[in-house]
């Protein structure tokens, strides 16, 4: 290889050096910048959380009717889903009776809760107003739904396992509930429209 | 997606021996909660809340275990940090719902107010495990999308972006 093929060679690997040093520089820099804008953006996501509890369980305790119609509501799907089902139930107030199984429907039974941390954690996450709109509608069906599934399921442990049923409503049901809300707010951010960054400022841009 | 099925698979087994430490635990919290108040009393009569506070401590710990994106040593600092803040939490409500329910016996709260008391006091139950663990490692796991920064999968237990190592 000729002096000039040398230095020309030496002067690509320079350049490719400079850029990859320039990457290296701009990655390093977007570690340090990243992790306090990370922790800025969890504290305030947590923050609009609580405020939005707050705002609920005040909200709630004003209105017991929620609660009421919550309870209602749901003796009245399971009651639906078990005729569909061929059977009889008879219902009297908030128990429902299937032969000899009985549950009683109690504001912790109904959907509220994990229809309102879902909501919340919407409404604090940043986003898009409309899809925010379309995943708390979404979120109220499917969690609705869900509900009934887990009563009919819990009724049926009732029924063929009544030793279980404690284990099987506090530990499997609670976490499958804390699991469908955590799998659906992953599923509405994983298909939320993508927001544009805003553009970077420019630098030759006169002063004002 | 991934994190959870590792999700589940962690709550699952440590359901067990939540289900088993539960009545062990839940006479700790008011034991402590009675103490704290001055009060003596028999701990058997103490109704226990109705989602128990053991299986909201293993909904905790498995959703540590789960957010593999978090560095290891930062895990096993939010396990055991979480864990700590999770049980204080269960005592201070604990003890407000007792002191609430003394008040209430020397003179009743008005429906609305008790209502209140009693959703304050289950907020550990449903927001205690999400938050403590959005602070120690939401950093880490929570997705970015709504920022314009979407990783590839969207959620927690997708590959690491560059900034989050």
């Amino acid at each position: 290889m000729s002096r000039r093929g040398r230095r020309s060679g030496a002067g690509a690997r320079s350049a490719v050096n400079a850029r990859s040093a320039a990457n290296a520089r701009s990655a390093a820099s977007a570690r340090a910048a990243a992790p306090g804008d990370d922790r800025g953006h969890v504290i305030g996501f947590v923050v609009r959380l609580g405020a939005g509890w707050a705002i609920a369980t005040v909200v709630l305790a004003l209105v017991p009717q929620i609660e009421g119609s919550m309870v209602a509501g749901t003796v009245a799907s399971v009651a639906a889903a078990i005729r569909l089902a061929g059977m009889r139930p008879e219902i009297a107030g908030n128990m429902i009776h299937v032969g000899a199984t009985g549950l009683r429907i109690i504001p912790e039974c109904t959907p509220m809760m994990p229809f309102l941390m879902f909501a919340i954690a919407l409404a604090a996450h940043p986003g898009d107003p409309r899809w925010k709109l379309i995943g708390i509608a979404a979120g109220a069906v499917l969690l609705w739904a869900f509900n009934v599934l887990r009563t009919l399921a819990l009724m049926a442990t009732l029924a063929r396992w009544p030793n279980a049923f404690r284990f099987v409503h506090v530990y499997l049901w609670q976490t499958v509930t804390l699991l469908a809300v955590a799998g659906l707010f992953l599923a509405w951010l994983r298909f939320a429209p993508r927001v544009p960054r805003a553009p970077a400022p420019r630098t030759d841009a006169p002063a004002a | 997606m991934r994190w959870l099925l590792r999700f589940i698979a962690w709550a699952t087994l440590l359901a067990l021996p939540c289900f088993w430490l539960d009545a062990a635990y839940v006479r700790m919290l008011a034991g402590v909660s009675l103490r704290l108040l001055g009060l003596g009393g028999d701990l058997g009569r103490i109704p226990p809340p109705d989602i128990p506070p053991s299986h909201v401590l293993g909904v905790y710990a498995a959703m540590c275990l789960a957010s593999t994106r978090a560095p290891l040593a930062r895990r096993i600092v939010a396990v055991a940090a979480g864990l700590a803040a999770m049980v204080a939490l269960e005592i201070a409500t604990g003890t407000l719902a007792m002191h609430w329910a003394i008040e209430s016996a020397r003179a009743p709260a008005s429906p609305a107010l008790h209502r209140l008391r009693d959703y304050a006091t289950s907020l550990p139950a449903w927001l205690g495990a999400p938050a403590v663990w959005l602070l120690m490692l939401g950093r880490w796991e929570l997705p970015r999308a709504a920022r314009g920064v979407r990783t590839s999968r969207g959620g927690p237990g997708g590959p690491a972006s560059p900034t989050s190592r």
